[in-house]
């Protein structure tokens, strides 16, 4: 008895103790929350990091650097030569990607170190900038918490309202490799305020190819069928032939309770089929038309062509630029194998060529609390 | 003690895309049967039973309890198979040399980051009930064949042996599947061969003794 809980006692000890052979205090790291990723001028590499600094001498509490390197990786000792402390990448929050940089063909490279190299955090957020990455990095904002954390919240918050991507790198790397499906990643731009515009759309490569609006966004979600708990529209009645005036008497808003949506999928005719029912159960929270002056089926009728046209035109869009945010590759994997795999190599093209049907069935839940 | 693992596998499914796994059988049963070498290394240790046998004192459960153990192993492996498989695409999946380590990595919670790093060393004591059941029958067994009952030094010897090569020789990532590799082999032989051929043996010999007796 006395020898095994010495024996224990000594198991503890060792686990514990190992840790005590290289520590390092917080106050000697660097630690990058962003890392960002762009091309000058002249197509050179241009690596950035911000990291919080711990001192109380210091005025500034966040320090931002930027340079020229061949990779990744070899950017790091020229971050340590600039830092005070040893620059870690365990703690990347955000990743900022220049569009100077998607615009190229088979970017995705640059990021092998961010897989194979263990330390580095698979859940860093992904985010294009559109413009120069120097613009976002540096930007210090007087009423703002650190960038990093104002970014990060800012995206999530976005996500759980259903109007961005929440692209981590893990969901990158999924989005590159996966043959039925291509990447989409949110996009914010810097103006006169930092401010998300919306989702960027790569093709196969990883090209950029064009972007989504935020309101786009969320019916590109909801074909994805990511839709988080809030998912609201804003939308004119156009059929009420009324121009609305100044205080635009014609919008309408729904909160989107439930969504079911079902695909079926079908191979006919030398191309595919894609056939969505989308079923939403909506509350109305804002109209700004009077009462009584539309019916609610015809009001259910209203919403439903207004977001068919919508989904047509998004899908328009997707097909014309022979990318499939959407995903619908997998869906053609699962139900149509044979076919799909002839066609694997070029889905984006075999998307463009297939048919993709959207119907949405509405369901007014609630028109409020006032009539 | 492997239970709890299991449960930390469940929480990545938030990421889950269920329409991976379809169709189920995408090339035919060809690929499924080829793969099972590799996976058969996992559910060896049963003909440890083989050597214990003399040694067990309910000797009909014996069958029943090699069963059941290979059954609960063979729940959790499916259940992190399963869900590798439906957190990455079959596209990307061959990419990671160890996808089931690696998909942990997306484990974040608010009061703790980088959970996986905790998550390893505790999976490490886990791990380790793969590699004691034959250490400990090569102890024993050697223990036997110079005749002794303790089987305390010859681990000592063991464990000195093993933690001296590691340290001298320390094996590569490549080393160490081609070892892996060659004790897969070598267990298939010892689990299914062998007993076969000691069967045949014993029915020969068996045959012969009752030729002599006539």
């Amino acid at each position: 008895m006395k020898r095994m809980c010495l024996a224990i006692l000594l198991v503890f000890l060792i686990a514990i103790l190992s840790s005590c052979g290289r520590h390092v205090p917080l106050e000697d790291l660097t630690i990058s929350l962003i890392l960002g990723v762009d091309l000058d001028d002249e197509n050179n590499l241009i690596i950035s990091e911000s990291s919080p600094v711990f001192n109380k001498d210091a005025k500034k509490s966040v320090e931002t650097y930027q340079l020229k390197a061949k990779s990744i990786r070899a950017s790091r000792k020229y971050f340590d030569a600039l830092a005070t402390g040893e620059v870690t990448a365990a703690k990347i929050q955000i990743l900022l990607l220049g569009k100077r940089v998607l615009e190229h063909e088979d970017w995705f490279s640059i990021l092998d170190t961010v897989y194979r190299n263990p330390t580095f955090s698979i859940n860093t957020r992904v985010i294009v900038v559109d413009g120069p990455v120097s613009d976002v990095i540096f930007y210090k904002p007087a009423d703002k918490p650190q960038l990093a954390l104002h970014l990060k919240e800012a995206i999530d918050k976005n996500n759980g309202r259903s109007r961005t991507v929440n692209n981590t790198l893990q969901v990158l790397h999924r989005q590159m490799y996966e043959k039925g499906l291509t990447p989409s990643i949110s996009e914010i731009k810097k103006e006169k305020n930092l401010k998300f515009v919306g989702v960027s759309l790569l093709n196969e490569n990883g090209k950029y190819v064009d972007s989504l609006s935020i309101q786009d966004s969320s019916l590109l979600l909801i074909l994805k069928d990511e839709q988080k708990q809030e998912v609201t529209f804003t939308i004119p009645m156009k059929s009420l032939d009324d121009e609305g005036g100044i205080f635009n008497k014609n919008e309408l808003s729904i909160d989107v309770n439930r969504v079911k949506s079902k695909v079926k999928t079908k191979y006919d005719q030398d191309k595919f089929h894609f056939n969505y029912k989308i079923h939403m159960t909506v509350t109305i929270v804002e109209q700004l038309f009077p009462v009584g002056k539309v019916k609610e089926k015809e009001l259910e009728k209203m919403i439903e062509k207004e977001l068919n046209s919508r989904f047509k035109v998004l899908i328009k869009k997707i097909q014309e630029n022979k990318i499939d945010p959407i995903g619908l590759g997998l869906y053609a994997r699962a139900y149509q194998y044979e076919q799909y795999k002839k066609v694997e190599e070029h889905w984006g093209k075999a998307l463009a060529e297939s048919n993709i049907d959207v119907s949405v069935d509405i369901d007014i839940k609630s028109m409020g609390a006032i009539k | 003690m492997t239970l709890w693992t299991i449960i930390i596998y469940l929480i990545p499914l938030k990421y889950a895309h269920w329409l991976h796994l379809f169709p189920v059988l995408k090339e035919g049963w060809l690929p499924i049967l080829t793969t099972v070498k590799t996976s058969i290394f996992s559910f060896l240790g049963f003909e440890i039973a083989f050597f214990l046998y003399p040694f067990l004192q309910k000797k009909e459960k014996a069958s029943m309890g090699v069963v059941i153990a290979n059954t609960l192993s063979l729940l959790a492996f499916l259940m992190v198979t399963i869900g590798a498989f439906i957190f990455y695409s079959p596209d990307e999946i061959t990419i990671y040399n160890e996808p089931t380590i690696e998909m942990l990595k997306v484990l974040e919670f608010k009061f703790i980051e980088r959970l996986e790093i905790v998550f390893f060393s505790f999976y490490l004591f886990v791990i380790s009930t793969t590699v004691l059941p034959f250490m400990f029958m090569t102890v024993f067994c050697t223990s036997q064949l110079v005749g002794k009952q303790d089987y305390s030094k010859h681990l000592a010897c063991f464990l000195l042996i093993e933690f001296a090569v590691v340290v001298l020789f320390p094996p590569s990532f490549d080393e160490n599947t081609h070892l892996q590799q060659v004790i897969e082999k070598a267990g298939i032989i010892l689990a299914f061969a062998f007993p076969l051929c000691l069967w045949g043996y014993v029915w020969v010999h068996g045959l012969f003794k009752r030729r002599a007796i006539k």
